[in-house]
């Protein structure tokens, strides 16, 4: 299933959920060229936004992604807190959430690191590109040398203007 | 050290920058947009490939 940014991102604005783009979605927002198959976010681990975040995805039936179809679990406000980071499947596409991300960056260390971006209809969070190319380059993973290498030509053309 | 500088400009090298000056010219929607359409077309390829994978293995 296509993942659409513009059918995942308004339910999450209007559940007035706490979260930062993150991943290849956002480097597609910095102008990536790239595909990229799922929509990675960063949420606020507080009590009220791990409600909010539980409820704005319940109607969507998140599930967890390659697990058994018959494994017991239940999309609440208590599964968010027992777990951390979750990779899910959605009606609306793929969704990873992320608690922090590498080097230990959370929501609120990376919201000073983060814009605004208006589309879709709402206003919501995105890291900034040299942010997004740190946290690539800490996760120092194989499969992101190139994409690495396309965020740091993006910021050196988007200096250039 | 070295080794992992001369690798990292050899992939910045590669780089398509023509691609990338057209998607900095798209507002964050558009960006969206032109990424959703390439996303579809690659599924659609798939579904394609597996079809046909399908066929010539007679199923």
């Amino acid at each position: 299933m296509a993942v659409d940014l513009a059918q995942i991102i308004p339910p999450l604005v209007r559940g007035k959920v706490d979260f930062i783009l993150i991943g290849g979605m956002a480097a597609i927002l910095h102008g990536s060229a790239r595909v990229t198959f799922d929509v990675d976010l960063i949420y606020s681990r507080t009590h009220e936004n791990i409600q909010r975040l539980a409820n704005a995805l319940a109607a969507h039936s998140p599930y967890l992604r390659d697990a058994p179809p018959s494994l017991p679990f239940s999309w609440d406000a208590k599964t968010i807190r027992s777990g951390l980071n979750f990779t899910l499947t959605t009606s609306l596409g793929d969704v990873d959430l992320f608690c922090e991300v590498a080097q230990g960056d959370t929501y609120h260390d990376l919201l000073a690191h983060s814009f605004d971006v208006e589309a879709f209809g709402v206003r919501f969070k995105c890291v900034d590109l040299p942010t997004l190319i740190r946290i690539k380059e800490a996760a120092g993973r194989a499969k992101d040398h190139e994409a690495i290498a396309e965020l740091r030509v993006l910021l050196e053309e988007r200096e250039k203007k | 050290m070295k080794s992992e500088t001369a690798r990292n400009e050899v992939f910045v090298r590669d780089i398509d920058r023509t691609l990338l000056r057209e998607n900095l010219k798209l507002t964050f929607e558009q960006r969206a947009q032109k990424h959703l359409r390439a996303l579809q077309m690659v599924e659609e390829l798939r579904r394609a490939g597996k079809k046909l994978r399908q066929k010539s293995d007679g199923r």
